[in-house]
């Protein structure tokens, strides 16, 4: 076929005129997509954390203090402050270990070993965040059961009433505190939920590559 | 991770990176997929990297890396540009060197092999390399029997392209 030949011929003229890629353009090909995910899975916890600490900072006031300090929970309002910003500095240092981690990964098996990792990390992170709002959750409600007038009002009413009626505040009680929690459930899920769905799928493909290798 | 090991691969793909531009180009219709495609082979090739073993020479093996991914992942994830700029595809062609009928006859070519299936056009790139059946049965893994009737197909193809 002459049109071929001719074509042939033609074929390397082109070289001339291909475009042509920098060194530095494939490495930033090379540790681009991988560690995209993860970069922003720390990003998206680092303005969390600021969103918070914001939001806290500019809620309160003397007066909440004041009311916390009525509560009988000052001290332990302040430790467990302490330990929730320790825990928050640790896991967004891991999350900043897991993106350097997987931005220098070469080989597939230990891409795809970083991207449980990662998965690991992520779930805990909100594992612990839900706690953390039970723990504190539980430690207003119990707080204001024994120290807020209003509460104690309640209780008052229910024992002379007797045991039934008792129940129907406290179950109202954990039932805004399933709701609470669902709630913040459902912000991590939406959150974090995008962006480890993607992380699967690319753990998918590389099994697929890893099998047909 | 080696460090070395990525300095030598980019180094490598930065001197052989003409034969992806020349997949891209015949995979792709217009600038932005063509850069996309070149990413795409990019990444697949580093991640097969630790896989190759230095026996075959580093331009072989990129032949068959380059094209599965053309063939396979890029497939899957990108849908095909109906519009085809073949003045793109169509290389300049300094105008001195060739009469118009050759032009002519050189830009019904190229629009004929970009009609052809994903395969077919792996086979013809291949073709067009120069590559000998040995090598082009070895890259797309078929035998070379094999390579040979389905290269006269796919002439038999292209002059049925051309004709109608």
């Amino acid at each position: 076929m002459d049109e071929l030949e001719l074509l042939k011929k033609d074929w390397k003229r082109q070289e001339e005129n291909l475009p042509r890629v920098n060194i530095k353009d494939i490495y930033k090909m090379i540790h681009h997509k991988s560690s995209s995910l993860t970069k922003w899975i720390l990003v998206i916890a680092i303005i969390e954390f600021v969103f918070w600490t914001i939001l806290s900072i500019a809620t309160s006031s003397k007066d909440s203090w004041d009311e916390i300090r009525a509560l009988h929970i000052y001290e332990l309002n302040i430790v467990l402050t302490v330990l929730h910003y320790s825990v928050l500095a640790f896991f967004i240092y891991w999350f900043y270990k897991n993106y350097m981690l997987i931005s220098t990964t070469d080989s597939t098996k230990q891409l795809m070993n970083n991207i449980l990792r990662v998965r690991k990390t992520v779930n805990y992170y909100v594992i612990y965040n839900l706690a953390m709002i039970f723990v504190v959750l539980v430690m207003v409600i119990t707080a204001s059961a024994f120290y807020d007038p209003k509460f104690q009002h309640v209780f008052e009413n229910k024992t002379d009433k007797g045991d039934l009626i008792a129940w129907g505040p406290i179950l109202g009680l954990f039932a805004f505190m399933l709701v609470i929690l669902l709630l913040f459930w459902l912000f991590y899920k939406l959150l974090y939920g995008i962006l480890l769905r993607r992380l699967r799928r690319n753990y998918k493909e590389l099994n697929k590559l890893e099998l047909r290798n | 991770m080696d460090p070395k090991l990525e300095e030598k691969f980019v180094e490598e793909l930065e001197k052989n990176q003409n034969i992806v531009h020349k997949i891209c180009r015949l995979y792709t219709n217009d600038q932005d997929s063509h850069n996309d495609l070149f990413q795409e082979i990019t990444i697949q090739l580093w991640k097969a990297y630790p896989n190759f073993r230095g026996d075959a020479k580093f331009s072989t093996w990129m032949y068959r890396v380059a094209l599965n991914t053309a063939i396979t992942l890029y497939r899957k994830s990108k849908k095909r540009i109906k519009t085809e700029d073949y003045d793109r595809v169509m290389f300049k062609i300094a105008s001195e060197d060739y009469d118009n009928t050759i032009e002519e006859q050189l830009k019904l070519m190229y629009a004929a092999v970009k009609q052809l299936n994903d395969i077919d056009k792996a086979l013809v790139f291949l073709y067009l390399e120069d590559k000998p059946y040995s090598e082009i049965s070895e890259t797309l893994g078929i035998s070379e029997v094999n390579a040979r009737v389905k290269m006269n197909r796919v002439k038999g193809k292209l002059k049925q392209l051309l004709n109608s």
